[in-house]
This record gives structure tokens, sequence and C-alpha cells, in this order.
């Protein structure tokens, strides 16, 4: 069971562009208990995606730190980087990046050929999602509803700590779209997992523990 | 879940793509298994080609005189266990009805010959076996006659007045029956070195030959299968050098068969007499027309001239029957008139007086008439109104006294001389080199036995040819050839292996970046880069397995098919039919490993990126890595690409110049030209942004958008016209070119003519053609014409000509008036005539020579200023290069000065190569064809020599053109397959157009103009790039570059490639363009 916080200090992250500087993010910080979800809105280009990516050590920021339990995720060595996010992390985005030449079950097997230590059963997790029936499908044999489900599946395979969802409901219609919010909030629930949610919907992002706004580089806690 | 199973999947579900890729390692494998089986074909074809021609021979004895029978029987006993054969092998001309072969092999042999082919000849007189290729020049058939003209190479040299000039004299006339035709292949294609030339044969019964020549009991060949004969001396005897014995007195005369002994000859009797201590007297005759003192005249006597009587300059001494005759007492003097052969070959009369200051008692041993060497038609004549000589004889001078003296005396000597003025008789020209010494006289003391056997151990062998060579060693030395087809071949298919790997490469990068954001989501779900591009790796690498293991077996096909075209179209390449195809382990494992390597380094070139991009770019997809960011610095392929263009300016120059070979010029400037371009549109393609957006600027950013895969699309067609465009260039064909240019490849010489055998009458003047056969008629058609006569020594062709790797060169000495003309055109010095290096004598001995700069390089692997070394009768000779000729007439051979090759070759005395300039070339070559084609001459337009020598260069080009072409379908495959890609890729953003309101036909215009323009700028770019490259060339060889052809090739690419775009776009694009925007709004 995971008892790791998550806590984000002071992040700046900007972009020099011909003559002159772009201030993406300004000293963002926040923090998160083992199975809380949040969720950070923000209008397009705020920098939502950034955050997320910084966070999922995809991105370096330009200062500030990220810490998920005791490890100082920008001091690790990028294959440090790799190995934590093969244990630690999973992501999930607005494209469900499914490979098409391999079934569902084997979409979410694909954390595995990593980190060989994945306790986690996948037909478990695949069933919890609400797919065990379509386990043997290709992606473009399901819906985009479905195949997102199995991203998320995918996602909990590596995120023993820590979730990243980067506008998952984006390409989905309300029914599902809300399917997927609940699915992620049992995640956070049942594997103590801190879930992190960029999304633009503000109904879907108030169903989370904590809701932050992004605005002009700044996060603002606006409350649940 | 494994690594395996997904790539497993992977390669199931993008079975279509990896095929693609798949077919490109195919063909890249065949090219190369192809190229090592042919490379390996070739020379050992020519192995077994040779091989079968000399059957079960080893050893062949080559004596460039006869020996005798003996000789072999001596042998045959010391090695019982060898199989042995003798044979006459002469040169000839063949006749039958219009028909006239020069340079034909007559061979006289007996039944044992057969046997070393495991057959049976059983030649009668007067009956002939032929081969089938000088059947097919003949045009004769089985039964049916011809004419055999066989030259007997005269025993005394031939520029000397005892020599017989007729034609009668020298060639013998026999009129044969064909009886069988032999196959080429095997005995009947008999040579006895790896030149895949077919020689014409003709076998004839050696008994009746030699009998036909004269000549029984000799040969001049013997070949061995079995052990190497190691002790020749030990079976010769004197007889076999031609030398014998006669006794006078009590002195010994030693004489040789060829009236006179060659220095060869004389050092080796001299050295044998050190050995034993004994002294020696050397002597000759000559023959005066008369001898007279006032009125009274002795005619036709002989005088001579003998060490040790010490008769000083302007006397004479004068045996006791001639001062009777001439009534001499006191110191009177007597007027001498004799014959000197000119440099026509006219006898010229000359008079000297001298003064008689001895009287010789008749019974002093000098004079006997055994002091002149027997001499047919001279020293057996009973008178001398029987003599049968080479020279006028006016009977009506000849008095009974003369006739008295011969009947008692025959041809003793009644006068002599000193040596130096005998010498001087014998050898007209200055500085010459003419043997005299007719005899060396020894005391009769002297042990025989002894005597003999030392000059056998003194004899230079080699002079004489008296040795055994390892035929069967020396051609499978150079039946490895001196071209390298397995190189030569892997060259010619350099494009289309290259275009292989540029499609590979693409096919990989655009297969690998469309699932860029896979590898995005593996990198996300902590893949590491390095994992990420093993697993496309891996796949490529199956790709790579089953490719080449494919194309190792259409490797086979693929050279079985050349190896047709190389006997059929192509056969100018090889000049033999006789090719065949040969598999071995090495060829096919190397073909498939190099083509799987090679293959998998190019896949592993387009996956390279992947290490390049962050995982955010990769998930951002395809895109994110096709877009060129335009974020080199500004300015860099600019600088980079007029670096390239002025330094390939330089060398066009230093090449043109010929400061620089021209080949290596064409390859440096050809290679900065193509490069130069890549980097001019590597920038002129680079992102910029712009304030209005037309049609052509929209097509233009699109070309920058997708940067790299259109550099890679302007290289593939860049290459393959570059490579086209080149060797059409380079296609020379000299019909046109003007013969009488003096700097020219033909020196100004319209006109060569080479002879089977010496002519023996001065072609070059009036009186000696006369004595050929010209007519009047005929030298008013030869009225304008000059003829340069030069000495040719037979060796190996070292023209491309010739497959086999040479070890003694042809080569021709030229005359000091062919020097000081000059002509051609000559590299290496700056000198006003360059010939005149000929002359010179080199610090280190070696002897200083011109070669074809072609020959020099590709044949002997040689240079300007180096040395090849060579063996001869005097021993092992250096050659050193001091001129190079360009595309000249003397490609086939090594050309030297007269001097140094009468030096290296004393045995061949008379020029049987001849260049002519002619005002009316056709007439003056229809003139000597009919006056001497009887005679073996065959007389040939230089140009067409030239073009001869060319036609194998031609072919190599063909062979290019052909394979370029097939490298220009790879190019144009890449093109559609780079257009189907593009608009798989693109849907979104042509469904956006299409929303915007662009027809059909107007996006088909976008995507046809975005290929067509880089195909377009690729082609441009590579033709341009090689006209200038081959410029250096073109010039230096002065011939006629084919335009129109050019012409056709550049208009005929442009054409096919945007045709192939349009009906690509046409017939798949258009389908799928309609149902792009609803699939997009859907």
């Amino acid at each position: 069971m995971n008892t790791d916080r998550l806590e984000v200090e002071s992040i700046s992250k900007s972009f020099a562009h011909a003559n002159s500087t772009i201030n993406i993010l300004q000293d963002v910080q926040f923090s998160a208990n083992p199975g809380e979800t949040v969720a950070i809105i923000g209008p397009s280009g705020s920098g939502k995606s950034t955050l997320l990516n910084i966070l999922g050590l995809l991105e370096k920021p330009n200062s500030g730190s990220v810490k998920l339990g005791e490890s100082e995720l920008q001091e690790l060595s990028q294959k440090e980087q790799e190995m934590f996010r093969a244990q630690h992390i999973g992501f999930v985005f607005q494209n469900h990046h499914l490979l098409p030449q391999l079934t569902a079950l084997e979409n979410v097997l694909l954390p595995t050929l990593v980190n060989t230590n994945i306790q986690v059963e996948a037909n478990e997790i695949l069933d919890f999602v609400g797919l065990k029936e379509r386990k043997d499908f290709y992606p473009w044999q399901i819906s985009g509803g479905e195949c997102q489900r199995i991203a998320i599946a995918r996602g909990i395979m590596s995120a023993s700590k820590l979730l990243l969802c980067d506008e998952p409901t984006g390409n989905l219609d309300e029914e599902n779209g809300q399917k997927i919010i609940g699915l992620l909030k049992e995640i956070a629930a049942k594997n103590k997992v801190v879930v992190v949610m960029v999304t633009h919907n503000v109904a879907y992002a108030k169903q989370f523990d904590t809701c932050y706004v992004l605005r002009s580089g700044r996060l603002v806690n606006e409350g649940v | 879940m494994t690594k395996y199973r997904l790539l497993w999947r992977s390669v199931q579900y993008y079975w279509k793509t990896i095929l693609l890729v798949t077919i490109g390692i195919i063909i890249g494998t065949t090219v190369v298994t192809g190229s090592m089986i042919i490379g390996k074909s070739v020379p050992q074809s020519l192995l077994d080609n040779a091989m079968a021609r000399i059957g079960n021979i080893d050893y062949a004895l080559r004596s460039t005189k006869l020996f005798t029978r003996k000789f072999v029987e001596n042998i045959e006993k010391k090695y019982p266990n060898n199989q042995f054969a003798s044979a006459l092998m002469l040169s000839g001309v063949t006749k039958h009805s219009q028909m006239t072969i020069p340079q034909v092999n007559i061979l006289g042999v007996d039944d044992k010959f057969a046997t070393f082919y495991e057959q049976k000849l059983n030649l009668k007189k007067r009956e002939v076996a032929i081969n089938e290729s000088l059947a097919k020049d003949l045009g004769i058939k089985i039964n049916q006659r011809l004419l055999l003209y066989i030259y007997r190479s005269s025993f005394v040299p031939t520029e000397t007045l005892f020599a017989r000039k007729n034609f009668e004299d020298n060639v013998y006339t026999l009129r044969v029956k064909v009886v069988a035709i032999l196959p080429d292949q095997g005995m009947g294609g008999f040579r006895l070195d790896a030149n895949p030339q077919m020689p014409r044969n003709v076998f004839v019964s050696q008994d009746y030959l030699a009998k036909q020549l004269e000549r029984q009991n000799y040969i001049n060949t013997l070949l061995v299968s079995g052990d190497p004969i190691k002790d020749v001396r030990e079976h010769l005897s004197c007889e076999d050098l031609g030398i014998y014995f006669r006794l006078e007195k009590d002195e010994r005369f030693i004489q040789s068969k060829n009236f006179v002994f060659h220095d060869y000859e004389l050092s080796g009797i001299q050295k044998a007499l050190e050995k034993l201590q004994e002294k020696a007297r050397l002597a000759s005759v000559y023959v005066v027309n008369k001898i007279q003192n006032g009125e009274e005249v002795a005619a036709y006597a002989m005088i001579g001239g003998v060490e040790g009587l010490e008769i000083p300059e302007g006397e004479v001494f004068v045996n006791r029957w001639l001062a009777e005759d001439l009534k001499l007492n006191g110191n009177n003097e007597v007027e001498f008139e004799y014959f000197i052969p000119s440099v026509s070959g006219r006898l010229v009369t000359k008079t000297l007086t001298l003064k008689v200051t001895k009287k010789i008692a008749m019974n002093n041993s000098v004079v006997s008439s055994k002091l002149i060497p027997e001499f047919e038609g001279l020293t057996n004549a009973d008178n001398i109104r029987d003599w049968n000589v080479p020279f006028e004889v006016d009977l009506s001078t000849v008095s009974d006294r003369d006739e008295e003296y011969w009947e008692l005396y025959r041809a003793a000597p009644k006068a002599f001389v000193s040596t130096e003025l005998l010498r001087k008789m014998w050898d007209y020209r200055e500085n010459g080199q003419v043997d005299w010494v007719s005899t060396v006289i020894v005391s009769n003391n002297i042990d025989m036995n002894s005597l003999q056997k030392n000059i056998v151990e003194n004899a230079n062998l080699n002079f004489y040819g008296l040795r055994f060579l390892p035929v069967r060693k020396q051609i499978e030395f150079t039946s490895s050839g001196a071209t390298d087809f397995g190189g030569l071949f892997i060259a010619l298919n350099f494009f289309i292996l290259l275009a292989a790997l540029l499609l590979i490469a693409m096919l990989t990068k655009l297969q690998t970046t469309s699932r860029a954001s896979q590898m995005g989501i593996m990198s996300a779900c902590g893949f590491s880069h390095k994992s990420i591009r093993s697993l496309f790796l891996y796949e490529g690498f199956l790709c790579c397995v089953v490719g080449a293991s494919i194309g190792v077996l259409t490797g086979v096909v693929y050279a079985r098919y050349i190896v047709t075209l190389l006997t059929t179209s192509w056969i100018g390449a090889t000049g033999t039919n006789l090719l065949q195809i040969h598999l071995n382990g090495g060829s096919l494992v190397g073909g498939g490993v190099i083509g799987l390597v090679v293959s998998w380094l190019s896949i592993f070139y387009g996956t390279r990126y992947v290490k390049k991009h962050k995982t955010l770019q990769l998930l951002k997809g395809w895109k994110s890595i096709v877009v060129n960011s335009g974020q080199e610095k500004s300015g860099k392929y600019a600088k980079l690409s007029v670096i390239c263009f002025c330094l390939a300016i330089i060398i066009v120059y230093c090449a043109s110049q010929n400061l620089m070979s021209s080949v290596a010029g064409f390859f440096v400037a050809g290679a900065l030209l193509l490069t130069g371009s890549y980097y001019f549109f590597a920038n002129y393609w680079q992102q910029k942004s712009s304030t209005q957006l037309s049609y052509f600027s929209f097509v233009r950013k699109n070309l920058s958008l997708y940067r790299e895969r259109s550099l890679l699309l302007f290289l593939l067609f860049a290459f393959s016209s570059f490579l086209l465009v080149a060797v059409v260039a380079n296609k020379n064909d000299f019909s046109g070119v003007d013969t009488s240019d003096k700097n020219s490849g033909t020196g100004g010489f319209s006109l060569q003519a080479q002879a089977s055998f010496p002519l023996n009458q001065d072609i070059r003047t009036r009186e000696g053609r006369e004595k050929l056969g010209f007519t009047a008629e005929d030298e008013t058609s030869m009225a304008g014409s000059s003829i340069s006569p030069a000495l040719f020594f037979k060796g190996q062709d070292i023209s491309c000509l010739n497959l086999a790797k040479v070890v003694v060169p042809n080569i021709v000495g030229v005359s000091d008036s062919f020097i000081k003309r000059g002509g051609f055109s000559v590299s290496g010095t700056t000198s006003q005539n360059p010939w005149e290096l000929l002359h010179h004598d080199m610090d280190d001995g070696s002897i200083p020579v011109f070669g074809d700069a072609n020959s020099v390089m590709w044949s002997l692997y040689s240079g300007l200023g180096k040395t090849i070394e060579i063996e001869t009768a005097t021993g092992k000779i250096k050659l050193r290069f001091v001129g190079l000729l360009h595309n000249s007439i003397f490609a086939s051979e090594i050309v030297m000065s007269e001097k140094h090759f009468r030096t290296l070759f004393p045995h061949v005395s008379l020029p049987t190569y001849y260049f002519i300039e002619a005002k009316d070339i056709s007439l003056v070559q229809k003139t000597l064809q009919k006056t001497l084609g009887e005679l073996g001459v065959a007389v040939r337009e230089t140009n067409e020599i030239l073009n001869s020598f060319i036609a194998v260069q031609n072919t190599y080009l063909l062979a290019f053109t052909n394979l370029g072409g097939l490298g220009i379908f790879l190019g144009v495959f890449g093109l559609a397959i780079v257009i189907v890609y593009s608009f798989i890729q693109r849907q979104g953003e042509l469904s956006l157009l299409m929303s915007l309101g662009m027809s059909v036909s107007r996006i088909r215009g976008i995507l046809f103009w975005e290929v067509s323009i880089t195909a377009v700028c690729g082609l441009v770019c590579g033709s341009i790039s090689a006209l200038v490259a081959v410029y250096p060339q073109i010039i230096s060889s002065r011939s006629v570059v084919d335009w129109y052809m050019l012409l056709y090739i550049i208009a005929g690419l442009f054409s096919f490639t945007l045709c192939l775009a349009f009906v690509t776009l046409r017939t798949i694009i258009d389908q799928q363009l309609a149902n792009v925007l609803k699939k997009e709004v859907a």
C-alpha cells in the first residue's frame, strides 16, 4: 500500500522564444496524500499539461522540486527517472495511445516489459475497468471510451504511487467521461495512489478531492 | 507479455510496410550476391576455358629456333612416366574463296597431341583440322579446300646481303583439305595462355608439314604432361643450338646454321672456350661482284676477314690464284665492287680500292672453302652459274677461270681484308647491330666433347627459348585476370545498391515515424529510448534475415541473367561467349552476410532519430518528428554548399589540365557537386516565415516542413540522373574523329597494318613495293601516303580486350623518324616532343617506355614514372613509363625506341607493324589489302581500332546504363511510396483544405508539385553535376559526345518521373481523397 505523499514545491517553467521569455509556470506548489484525487483546471495554454509532464518526469522545471515520499524526483538521473516512472508513475492521455498490434490485455501488460516486478494482475485490472470480456479485442475493434478505459488500466499497472491523467475525458461523451472519472476516484481510494488529473471540464474537476485552477502560470486553490 | 510477443505482433500488424522494407533488402542482397557470383564466375570460366584448351599439358617448350627430334627422344627416355608430344607451331595465313584470314596458328602435330585431350586426331598428308571459329570466318565446310601460307623464318639476318627476301623463298603455300572442324572448346581452341580471345587454329600432320618446309626431323615445340623437366641442358646438343663443327687441316671451324652467329650465341661459345682456356679467332666472309686490276677481272669472289691476319687499313691480302689471275706484282691497287643492302632493301653497288701487300699460299688454312658456312644455293652449287643466291648474279661477267677456281676451291676466299672493314660490309647502318661473325676458329687439339659440353652449358637458353614453361601454373595465375570482375560489378551495381539502401532507410524512417506516438507511450511507460529503438532494430533484423535469405536466391538468378548478357549483348566486355555461372559457398554466404549487414546498417540509420527526440515529442506523433524545426544555424548549409561548389570547380580545372587523373577528378568533383546541391536545397528548403501565401509558396512550405523526406527523395533522383548522364557523356565514339590530327589518339595516322610475317621488303620505297607486287596503278593510289614501320614483339595484349593477367606485354619498337615526328596525346611531360624521352638512358638501367594510360593503370597496375619488370631472353628488364598516351591506338602494347627494342629482342629484326598516313584512306586501305592480304597483312582504319578498344568501356557503360535504369526504377518506386505515405499521414491536413473549398484536383496538384519539384530538382542537379564532372574526361579523350542521346535520356527521365507521379496520384490518391473528408467529419 502506498504511503508516499506528493509534494510539489515552487515549480517554475519558462521557454525562450525569439528574444523574449514565456513563463508557463510560476512558483506552483501543492501537495496530496496517498488516495487523494487532485484536479487542475485552466484555459488552453495555461500550462496544465506542462505541469503534468513535470510531475511525470517528462519535462524538467527551471526551478522547484517534486517529492514523492522521500524521493526527490528532480535529483534522479535520467535512467533513475525512467526506472521510477516504470515502477511508480502511470499515465493516461487524451488520446489513448494504445498499440494497435496488441490486444486489450496485451496493451495493459505493456508496462511489465519494463518493470517485471509489477504485482498487479492485468486480468483483474481489466475486470476493474469493466472490460474483461474485451481482453482479446484489438483497439480498432472497440469504442473510443473502451480504449480510454484500457489506457487507464495500463496506467494503473505502473501507477503504484502516482497516476497522471491529461484530459482523459477529452475525446469522450458525457456518459463515458463520467465513467472514467468514477474509475479514477475508485483507483485512488482502492490503491491509495495520488491521482492528478488535468482537465478543462469544471464539472469533472469538482468531483475530485481538491481542485486547483491554473491561471497565468500560478496555481490557485479554489477548493471543492 | 514478452518482448518477442510484442515484436511478433508488430511484425504481423505492420506486415505491409515491413514487406516493403524487406523488398528493398532483397534488392540490395540480390545485387551484392549476384556481383560476387559474377566476380567468381568470370575468372573461373576463363580458367576452365583455358584449361580445356591445354588438356593435360603441364609444361611447354616453345623454341625461337628449330631443334632436333633427338633432343625430344633423350628427354622421353629420361622421363618415361611423362606424356610428350612434339609440334611445329608456326604462324600463317589461310585463304578460302575470297576470304583471307591472317594471324592463324599452323600446328604441325602427331598422333600423340590429341591424347592430351583423350581424343584421336589422325591427319594424313594434305589433310587439316580447323577450329569452329576459323571455319566460321572462312565460311568453309568439311571436305572443302583451303590455302595455307606458312612463313618459314630465314636463318640469316634478314637485312643482310645473304637474306632471302622474296615471298616465294620464305612463304610456303600448301593446298589442303579440311577433314574435321573441331569445337572451339578444348583441343580446337588450343593456346598456351589464358587470353580468352579465340585463336584461329589449323592442325596439320607434322611429318607432312616438316617435309613441305624442308625441315624434316626438326620441331620447335615440345608439350609435356607429368613431372617438370629439370635438366634441359643435359639433353641438348650443339646441333639443337644450330652449331656444327668442321675440320680444316689443324684447325676446327665452329659455325652456325644461321650463317652468322648472334651476339648471344657468340658470347656463349667464347665463355665455353674461356673455360677450356682455349684461344679462338673470329672470322667471316663476304661476296664481291668483282675484283679488278686494270683490264683483269675476277668475278664473284669470296673475301674473308680473319682475326690474327693483322691487315692494316687500306690494304688487302690476296691468294696466289687471284694474284696470278689479276697479274699482280709489286704493290698493285685493286678495285673491289660489291653489294650493300640499303635502308630501302635495294642493293647498292659500292666500290673500294685497296692496296695489295701480301700474297697468301693456297695451302694456308684460311684459304678454305670451309670458312664459308653452309649456304643452300651457294656452297652446294657445282658452279657459279648454278648459284641460287638472294642477289643478282651477272653471269656474263663470269669467266672460265672463275669457274675453274670454283671447281677446285669452291667458296674459298680469294682475298682477305681487315675484320673492321668486313664488319662494315655486313652492317651498312651507322651504329647498327648486325651480326657478322660466321666462324670461330680454334685449334684441332681441343677436346671436342668438352667443347660441345661447354658450349651447351654456356648457351643462353632464354635466347633460344629452350626452357619448359609451366603453362598450367601460368594459366592458373593469369586467369585470375587483370580485371576484378567482382569488384567491377559491385561498382556497376553500386547505384542500385545505394538506391536500395536509401530506399530501405527511407521506408524504415517512414514506417517508424508513423509509429512515433507508440514510441512515446512506451517511453512514458518507462521504456528507455535505447530499448524502444532496439525493438525496431529487431524488427529490422528480422526483415534483414528474411530479405537476405531470399536475396541470395534471387542473386543467383540475377547472376545468371548478367552472365547471359555478358555472352550476348554485352559480349564486348569480355570477348568470349564461353562464360558460365560458378556457384560457391563463399559468394552465396558472403553476399547474404553483406546484404544483411549493409541493410541492417541502413535500418540503423533510419531509426537513429529515436534517440534525438524526447518522450513528449514522440507522444505528439509523427509530425513532431518529421516536421523540420528549421533551427539550424543560419547560413550553415549555404556556406557548405558554396565551399563544395568551389572545391568542385577547382578539381574540374585540375583534371582538365591533366594535373590529376580525369577519373579521380570525375569521382571527387561529382561527389562535391552532389553534396553541394544537397546543401543548397537543404538551405533553400528551410522554414521561413512569410507574410503572404500563394499556391507555390504553400508547396514550398510543405517541402520545408518535410525537408528530410524531400532531401532523401532529391538524393535518389540526383544520384540516378548523375549516373545516367555521366555514363552517356562518357560513352566514346571515335568514328567522327579526324584521324589526320597528329595530336589525336591516332597520332595523325589513318591506317594501321599488321603483318603475320615480315615482308622482307621495304614497303616505304617504290622499289620495295614493286617487289611486293604493287602495280603502277597501285602506286598511283598510294600517292601522297607515307608509311612508318615498327618492330613488334608478341607478348600479351595489355588492352581491356584481354581479360587475363599480363605477364609479358606486347611491345612495339618505333624508329627514330617516328620519334622525331612526335604526335599523339602524351601526358607526363611538358617538353615539345615528349617522344624524345624514349631515347633517354635511365640512371637505374630501366628502359623508358610509353603506354596507353588506361592499359597501364588497369592491366599493368602501374602509372607514370613507375616501372614494371618483365623477363626476356636477355634476362629481367625494368620498363619505366616516362609518358602516358591517351585513348591511343597503342592500347594493346607498350612502346619503346627501336634501339632499346633491338637490345631486348635481337631475334626480331624486321618490322611487322606499319602506321600509314593517307589522303584517300579507303583507297589506300583497299590497295594495301589487295596487294598484301595474301602476305598475311591486315589493314585497319585507326578510328576503328580506337572504337574496338573503347568497345569494352562502352559495353561496361551500357551495362552501367541498364543497371542505372534499374536504379531509376527504384527511385521512382520510392517516389510512389512517398506519395502514398504522405497522403495517409496528412489526411487531416488534406481534409482541412477540402473543408476550405479546395478542389480535389487542386489538392492533387499540391501533392504532385511537392514530389515533382523534389524529383526535378534532383534530376537537374544530378545531370548538371554529371556534365561538369565529366568535362575533363571529354576534353582529354577528344571523343564526340552523343548530345542527342543525352538529351533523350534526360528528357526521358523527367517525363517518366512526372508521369509516374501523376498516375500514382490519379489512381491511388483520387479514390481516397473523396472519402477523406467524410472520414474526418465522421
